[in-house]
This record gives C-alpha cells, sequence and structure tokens, in this order.
C-alpha cells in the first residue's frame, strides 16, 4: 500500500458564461448560463512512500487541481484518495503535520521580514521543539546553502532566492510528504537547477516522499524515475522517464526557409515533412518546410538539406510539449518499445 | 486536556504573529503611517457626534453631553479592538482567496478560522483608537462621578471584551459569503458601516430598535453594554445576557465559517 | 474628431458596462447607506424631542433656538433636519468616486505607460468612464432617493417643488463634476507618495465630512462654519441636498451654482497642471 494511493478521482468546475458587449453584459444581468469544466476524469496512480514522482502536463492539464485534492484544499467531485492512510480533505490535525505544500510564484513567508522570522512562525505552528527545530535548520542550510540570506527581508531576496527559502520554510517540520507545485516556474535556468539539486538531495538523504508538478520537462528530467503525464484531465502515461523521455525528447523540429521555392515532392524525398506549417504555398514549390525528425537522425538530415536544397535558414526546436503528449497519447512514441 | 493544550498552542502562535506583524509594519512604515491617517479620519467623524452632543446643550436620551462621552469614548476603544484586531483580516479575506494564501493556510495544523481572521494586527490603528478612547471616557467619567474602582474596571473589561466578541463573531458571518461571491470589497464596506451603530447610546432606537439590537443582531451589545455598566445603568438582565451573547453568537459564526469552508472546497473554480 | 468621440463613447459605455457588472456590489454599497440614515434619524428625535431639557453652560449661543414644535438646532428644524439626514446620506453615496484607486493602480504598476502612448486622453477615459457608471448608479439611486422622499414625505411633511427638483439637479450635475476633479487631484497623489490606500480613505473621509455629508456644516459652529464654506467641498453634498429640501432657493441658488460653476473651472485648471507635473515625475523616475 502505497503512502498515496488514488483511485477514480475526478473534479468538475462549474461556471457562468460571460457574454461580449453591452447586450451581453445587459442579458447576463437577467439571467445566466452554466458550463461545466471537467479538470480532472477518473485519475488513479500509486506511489511508494520515499519515491519522487513528477506530473507533467500543459496548462490547464488538472495538475494544481489534483494536487490541491490530495493536500486536502479541494474535495473531489467523486472518486477516493489516501495519503499516509488519511483522506486529505477532510483536514485532521495528523494530516496537517506531516504533510507540506510549496506552490510556484505564491509565498508562504511575510514579505516585510527575513525569512527566518516566517521559520520560526513555522516552528510555532508545527510544535517543532526548539532543539529539533535548531538542527533541522541547520541542516538545511548548509544543504542550501542560504546561510547569508536568512537575514535578509523575503521582499528584498530574487526568486530563485525566495523558492529556496519557500522550500526551507516547508521541510522544518520533516514532513512525510512534500507537494511542490510548479516550483521552477518563472525563475531563470540558474535558479532552476539550483532548486532541482535541492529537491534531489532531500530525496536522497530524507527520504522525503516528493510529488512534483510542472510543465517543464526539465524539472521532471533532472529529479523523476517515474513521470506521470495528464492531460486534459486524464492520465496519458504512468511508468519510468525514458518511455517520455523517448517520446518527447527524441524528436526534434527542423525548420527550413529556403531562397526560392523548392517542389514539394523534393522535400517529401527527405523525409518527416509535415503537412502543416508549410508556409506560402505557391505552384512551383515551398518557401518554407517543417521536418519532424528522429534526435539521432537530425545531423544527417541538416547535412542532406544544407548540400541538396537552396536552404536560407535552419532551425532545430524541441517538439512542443502537447504535440509530445499528443503522439504518445496516439501510441505513436518510440520510446513505448524500448525498455 | 487535548482542547488546552490546542488553546495554549494558538495563544502562543497568535503572540508570534502580533510581534511579527509590529516588526512588519515597523519595516514598512507607509503602512503604518496610512493606517494612522485613516483610522484619524473615521475618529474625527466618530468625534463630530460628541461635538454635536455638546453644542446642542440638550440630553440624548436621557444621557447627558458627559455620559454621551463616556459612550462615545468605550465606542472608540471598541473599535481599536474592531479595526485594529480583526476587521482587516475580513477585508483581506477575499483577496486571500484570491491570491492563493488561503489554500496554503488550509494546510496547516492550526485552525483555520483562527489564521484567516487574526492573521493581521495592526498596531497603529490599535494605539489611535485606544489612546483617543481611553481619553474620552476617562474625562467623562472624571465629570461625572469620578473614576471606576477596580471592580467596575473589571467588569467594564470585561464587557468591553464579551462585546467585541460578539463583534467578532457577528462581522465573521457576513464574511463567509466571500467563499460563494466574487467581488466582496463592497460587501465589508457595507456591514462596516453598521459598526457605527454604536456610536450613539442604544436607548437612542426605542424600545424595538434596541430589542433588535440587542437580542437579534446585537450590535448594541458591543459597547452600550460596558458603558452601562461603567455608568452604573445596566440592569441585571442586561448582564445576564452580556455574558451569554458572545457564546452564542461565537457559536453561530463558527458554525457559518464551517459551512463556508466546505462550499469553497467543494465548489471554488 | 468622430474618432474621439467613438473612443470616449467607448469608455462610458465601459464605465456602464462595469457598474452593471457589479450591480450587487453597488446594491450591497446602497445598503450601507442605511445604518447611517438610521442612526442620525434616530440621533436627532431624541434631540429634537420635548422634555430633553437643556444642559445650561455648555450649549453655545446659536446652536439652539426657539422651544416645543419650533425648537431648532444648528439652524434646522427637526422636519428639516431629517430631510438633510435622508437626502445627504444618499447624495454623499451617489457623489462618491472610487477611479483614484484604478488611477493610483494605473501609476503605481506603470500602466500609465499603454495610455501615455494611446491616442486617448487619460483625462478624458477616466472622466467618460465615471460619467458612464454615474448613469448607471444614478437609475438606482434616483429610486432609491424617490422612495426615501415619498416616506418623508408622509412622515414629516416633506415637499419639494419643480424649481428645487430641477435646481437640484443642476446642483447633482456639478456635484459629480467638482468632486470627480477632487478625487483626481487626490488620485495623483500617487505621482509623489508610495503607499496611498489607506489615505485615500482617510481624505475621502474628510473631504465627506467638509462636504457636509455627516452632519451639516452648522454643527460646527459659527468660525469653522465660515471656513469650510469658502471651500468648494460643500458643493458635492449640502449645497445639492439644502436645494432639494428647499432651504435653497431662488437668486441664492442661482449664485450658489455660479460659484459652483466656478470652482469646478479653478479645480479644472489644478488639475491640468497636477497632472503635467506629475507625468513629468512618473516618465523621468519611472512607477
Amino acid at each position: 500500500m502505497g503512502i498515496i494511493e488514488v483511485k477514480d478521482l475526478t473534479r468538475n468546475f462549474s461556471y457562468y458564461e460571460k457574454s461580449e458587449g453591452l447586450s451581453g453584459s445587459l442579458r447576463n444581468f437577467v439571467s445566466r448560463k452554466k458550463l461545466v469544466r471537467e479538470a480532472v476524469r477518473g485519475v488513479s496512480f500509486s506511489i511508494r512512500e520515499g519515491e519522487m514522482v513528477g506530473f507533467l502536463g500543459p496548462n490547464g492539464a488538472g495538475k494544481t487541481t489534483t494536487l490541491k485534492m490530495l493536500s486536502g484544499i479541494m474535495h473531489p467531485s467523486s472518486g477516493e484518495a489516501l495519503v499516509m492512510g488519511q483522506v486529505p480533505w477532510m483536514r485532521k490535525k495528523d494530516f496537517r503535520m506531516r504533510v507540506s505544500i510549496v506552490m510556484g510564484q505564491r509565498s508562504q513567508l511575510w514579505p516585510d521580514l527575513p525569512a527566518l522570522e516566517s521559520f520560526n512562525l513555522n516552528r510555532t505552528i508545527y510544535e517543532i521543539d526548539r532543539k529539533e527545530y535548531e538542527r533541522t535548520l541547520g541542516e538545511l542550510v548548509e544543504l542550501f546553502g542560504i546561510e547569508e540570506l536568512l537575514p535578509v527581508q523575503v521582499r528584498r531576496l530574487s526568486l530563485g532566492e525566495r523558492m529556496k527559502m519557500e522550500i526551507t520554510a516547508a521541510l522544518l517540520h520533516r514532513p512525510a510528504v512534500l507537494f511542490l507545485d510548479e516550483p521552477t516556474i518563472g525563475l531563470d535556468l540558474l535558479s532552476q537547477r539550483a532548486i532541482r539539486d535541492l529537491v534531489r538531495t532531500l530525496n536522497e538523504r530524507q527520504g522525503t516522499t516528493v510529488m512534483l508538478t510542472s510543465h517543464y520537462l526539465s524539472d521532471i528530467e533532472e529529479l523523476c524515475e517515474r513521470v506521470i503525464l495528464i492531460n486534459r484531465g486524464s492520465i496519458v502515461y504512468d511508468g519510468p522517464l525514458q518511455g517520455v523521455n523517448a517520446a518527447l525528447a527524441e524528436r526534434k523540429v527542423v525548420k527550413l526557409i529556403f531562397s526560392e521555392p523548392v517542389p514539394k515532392e523534393l522535400l517529401e524525398t527527405l523525409g518527416g515533412l509535415c503537412a502543416s506549417d508549410t508556409g506560402e504555398a505557391r505552384a512551383d514549390g515551398l518557401l518554407e518546410a517543417t521536418f519532424d525528425v528522429e534526435r539521432s537522425r537530425v545531423r544527417d538530415f541538416s547535412r542532406r538539406a544544407l548540400g541538396e536544397l537552396p536552404v536560407a535558414d535552419l532551425t532545430i526546436e524541441e517538439v512542443p510539449l502537447e504535440e509530445g503528449i499528443a503522439a504518445l497519447y496516439r501510441g505513436e512514441a518510440e520510446g513505448a518499445g524500448r525498455a | 486536556m487535548k482542547a488546552m493544550r490546542e488553546i495554549a498552542k494558538h495563544f502562543r502562535v497568535y503572540l508570534a504573529l502580533v510581534r511579527m506583524n509590529v516588526m512588519s509594519q515597523m519595516e514598512y512604515r507607509a503602512n503604518f503611517v496610512t493606517g494612522v491617517c485613516m483610522e484619524s479620519g473615521y475618529l474625527v467623524v466618530k468625534l463630530l457626534y460628541v461635538l454635536v452632543a455638546f453644542r446642542a446643550g440638550r440630553d440624548i436620551a436621557g444621557f447627558s453631553p458627559d455620559e454621551m462621552l463616556v459612550f462615545i469614548g468605550t465606542f472608540i476603544t471598541a473599535t481599536g479592538l474592531y479595526a485594529g484586531v480583526y476587521m482587516m483580516n475580513f477585508f483581506q479575506l477575499s483577496f486571500l482567496v484570491k491570491d492563493g494564501s488561503f489554500d496554503a493556510l488550509m494546510t496547516k495544523p492550526v485552525s483555520l478560522q483562527f489564521m484567516a481572521t487574526f492573521r493581521r494586527f495592526d498596531i497603529g490603528i490599535f494605539l489611535v483608537d485606544a489612546v483617543a478612547g481611553i481619553a474620552a471616557t476617562v474625562v467623562g467619567l472624571s465629570r461625572l462621578s469620578g473614576l471606576l474602582d477596580a471592580w467596575r474596571l473589571l467588569g467594564y473589561v470585561f464587557f468591553l471584551l464579551c462585546g467585541s466578541a460578539v463583534g467578532y463573531a457577528l462581522y465573521l458571518l457576513p464574511q463567509c459569503l466571500v467563499f460563494r461571491i466574487v467581488n466582496a470589497r463592497a460587501l465589508a464596506g457595507a456591514s462596516d458601516s453598521f459598526w457605527d451603530f454604536n456610536n450613539v447610546p442604544m436607548i437612542v432606537y426605542g424600545r424595538v430598535g434596541q430589542a433588535i439590537g440587542t437580542y437579534i443582531l446585537p450590535m448594541l451589545v458591543i459597547t452600550s453594554f460596558p458603558s452601562l455598566f461603567a455608568l452604573g445603568r445596566m440592569t441585571g438582565a442586561q448582564m445576564i445576557w452580556g455574558c451569554l451573547a458572545p457564546i452564542i453568537f461565537l457559536a453561530v459564526a463558527r458554525l457559518a465559517w464551517r459551512s463556508g469552508i466546505r462550499n469553497y472546497s467543494s465548489a471554488s473554480g | 474628431m468622430l474618432e474621439s468621440a467613438r473612443k470616449y463613447a467607448s469608455s462610458f459605455s465601459l464605465g456602464l458596462r462595469g457598474a452593471l457588472e457589479y450591480r450587487a456590489n453597488f446594491l450591497i454599497s446602497l445598503l450601507g447607506a442605511v445604518a447611517p440614515v438610521i442612526i442620525q434619524t434616530a440621533l436627532w428625535s431624541r434631540l429634537y424631542a420635548p422634555g430633553s431639557g437643556s444642559v445650561g453652560g455648555t450649549s453655545s449661543a446659536g446652536a439652539q433656538a426657539g422651544s416645543g414644535e419650533s425648537l431648532r438646532l444648528f439652524g434646522f428644524s427637526y422636519a428639516q433636519m431629517l430631510g438633510y439626514v435622508v437626502v445627504a446620506n444618499i447624495v454623499s453615496r451617489l457623489v462618491r468616486t472610487g477611479f483614484e484607486y484604478d488611477l493610483n493602480d494605473d501609476i503605481r504598476s506603470g500602466g500609465l505607460d499603454r495610455f501615455l502612448v494611446k491616442p486617448i486622453d487619460y483625462f478624458g477615459f477616466r472622466m467618460f468612464q465615471f460619467a458612464g457608471s454615474k448613469s448607471a448608479e444614478s437609475l438606482f439611486m434616483g429610486a432609491a432617493l424617490a422612495a426615501a422622499l415619498a416616506v418623508l414625505s408622509a412622515l414629516t411633511g416633506f415637499s419639494a417643488d419643480l424649481a428645487a427638483v430641477l435646481g437640484f439637479l443642476a446642483a447633482l450635475f456639478l456635484a459629480f463634476v467638482l468632486n470627480f476633479l477632487i478625487f483626481w487631484c487626490v488620485g495623483l497623489a500617487g505621482f509623489w507618495l508610495t503607499e496611498i490606500g489607506f489615505f485615500f480613505e482617510a481624505a475621502r473621509i474628510v473631504i465627506i465630512t467638509a462636504s457636509g455629508g455627516i452632519f451639516p456644516l452648522s454643527v460646527f459652529g459659527p468660525g469653522p462654519e465660515a471656513l469650510l464654506r469658502a471651500l468648494p467641498f460643500r458643493f458635492t453634498i449640502q449645497f445639492p441636498v439644502e436645494v432639494l429640501c428647499g432651504r435653497v432657493a431662488g437668486a441664492e441658488l442661482l449664485s450658489g451654482l455660479a460659484l459652483a460653476v466656478g470652482w469646478a473651472a479653478a479645480l479644472f485648471v489644478l488639475c491640468r497642471a497636477l497632472w503635467a507635473a506629475g507625468v513629468r515625475r512618473f516618465v523621468a523616475v519611472g512607477s
């Protein structure tokens, strides 16, 4: 029995239709139409103690909603979940003492005071014995290298530093389960990396079960052996990282811009030509084309293209997350076959 | 006893919150200064009623201008508790919900109602009212029969605190609607205006008004009771009600709050 | 020219829509007028009640005149005071502004940049939006006022003739204009001060008091009253109220309106000057 057990969790939201313009507002004055959005649809999974699991999906996929249900903030519309053997939305004190949530771009620290003061408040709230607190704080400060930041007003810290403090604050009471909701969002690359290191070390050293949501693949890549991919409220993939990695990172998008039109048939011989994204289609050929190419083939492909075609510009990009997920969903991922 | 330990813990947490609030406001002084300005503005209006009482040169429902001064002074002190201790939290509740801080509070092992309604303490606002209110009350009392002895003072403070508890409960009730309607700032503003019912002694509202304001929506209990006690004009029935009302209304407010939270976590979107 | 008109019309419509959208908000703020009316009515009823006796010594000469039925306090009879209470409370809510917060937000967040570049005058934008929202609110308020006056008429024999009503509408229009200009200047404080949410509240309370929105200015005593009458504030509340209640009529009404117009012109100049100074600073310093 995992430390987190989720079965058929579902969550719907109802909202009112908003009409455009003055006549719309006047109409709404009288009566409004109610609509329903299914944010989470029958999600099920199980997480073992000490695991670090990544919850990946595009914006609006249902990641944050799921996390809110598991941390007790929201009731599901239907379904069950147990975290540390307790129903989260019952919000029992024992549950709240052992769980922790950090939400990206949202601060639980007091902005006008040094983080140390907020830590102290947490000490009182979580009833941490003073000696324990000093020890834990010392460990975390050393682990995260935040000694000099302690007496600095939180509002004066950079976003990355602030996030480190947020996570520290969340760990003072040594929670068994840590929920991280988009912890690296809005951070620069260096800070993102620092946060990832922090979380990894935490999981390794203290065995905290971590559930992390993000829409950056790199977050998950660096941290989690296991990935749950969610799209439009449903789980699309639940398994080792390599499977996803293969599907999403193994393909690249190559965009070519030509100095003169190239006949479509010639482009098709290269393989991987995307039907859409071909820009202006003229009778004598195309001026731009987009190709879906396997990562290992990119070099050969580029060499051939540059050699045989009048290429004016060549760019190589990542497959957008949504497309990768769609591909995965359609079962086109080659990685699924590899282990 | 587990309940006693929880209460003691919340008391400790409150002390920590007060300390952090004071430090915070000393750091970001602009907030402090403008809070003082605002409260001073409201103070002007309250004192206008004193001006009217003295300049009209007539009794108001049997209360002399000096007795009015005691009333209004008590009113001002109670406002210090209202605006400095709990009202700001109610005003900010909808912001808390909107920016997600409320969600974070839900996961902490302290009473959500406690954290949401007491997290902020405005020392500047509290002091402006406490100082002005106590001064006015003392001046009024000294012009009348003289100051209070220890027992009367204790009773005065007791009824003042009971009254504030009733005020807290009454103001919490409409805030529970925050969880159902989106823009609650106007609601907070409107319910705030009801606070001013205490600007005049409750007897002014006539028998029916008084009854409503004492037993059904006990706004008037908040300042009239301690003032009546200090002036030696409180009846036995009023004393009993003064002790019961806070218990009853805090219980009702608690139920409304829990219902609001259930609604929030089931319906938010 | 037509372009401008259309832009301002859409600002008007924006204000109107906003007022309709947040109708609940507005109705609730209307509810906030109920408390002061009840409190003050109760207070005055007690003060004017026969047999209250006068407390010698502390009353200043002039506050009280006559006794019994014809008792006048601060220059008002009982019926007149009640009329003042009801109308002043409604009018003070009607002329109320709120855009100074949005103005301040725009200054704070740097959103003002958007408007400095856009080919629409920010002042015009705010003014037409204000006009739009006030138009919607006036309908609600007008109904409330009519109902309140009907009750008042039944209880105290309050009546207003056509001249008074027309004069009131003119005075009310000027009150809108003046209040807009006054609070535009208040809102501009954001160019020079940093954290001013509370300052707006304090300013609003003091201005309402000086406008006769809580009690008529005569309660302050002859000296302070004279000073306050020299300021423009009374034209936002006290003046229109007294016109409707019939206390100001004929020549006095006309000269009052003229004076209000004069104040509007003077304040308009002040607004432009402050705006220019503020924008200079804004562009130089940033938000």
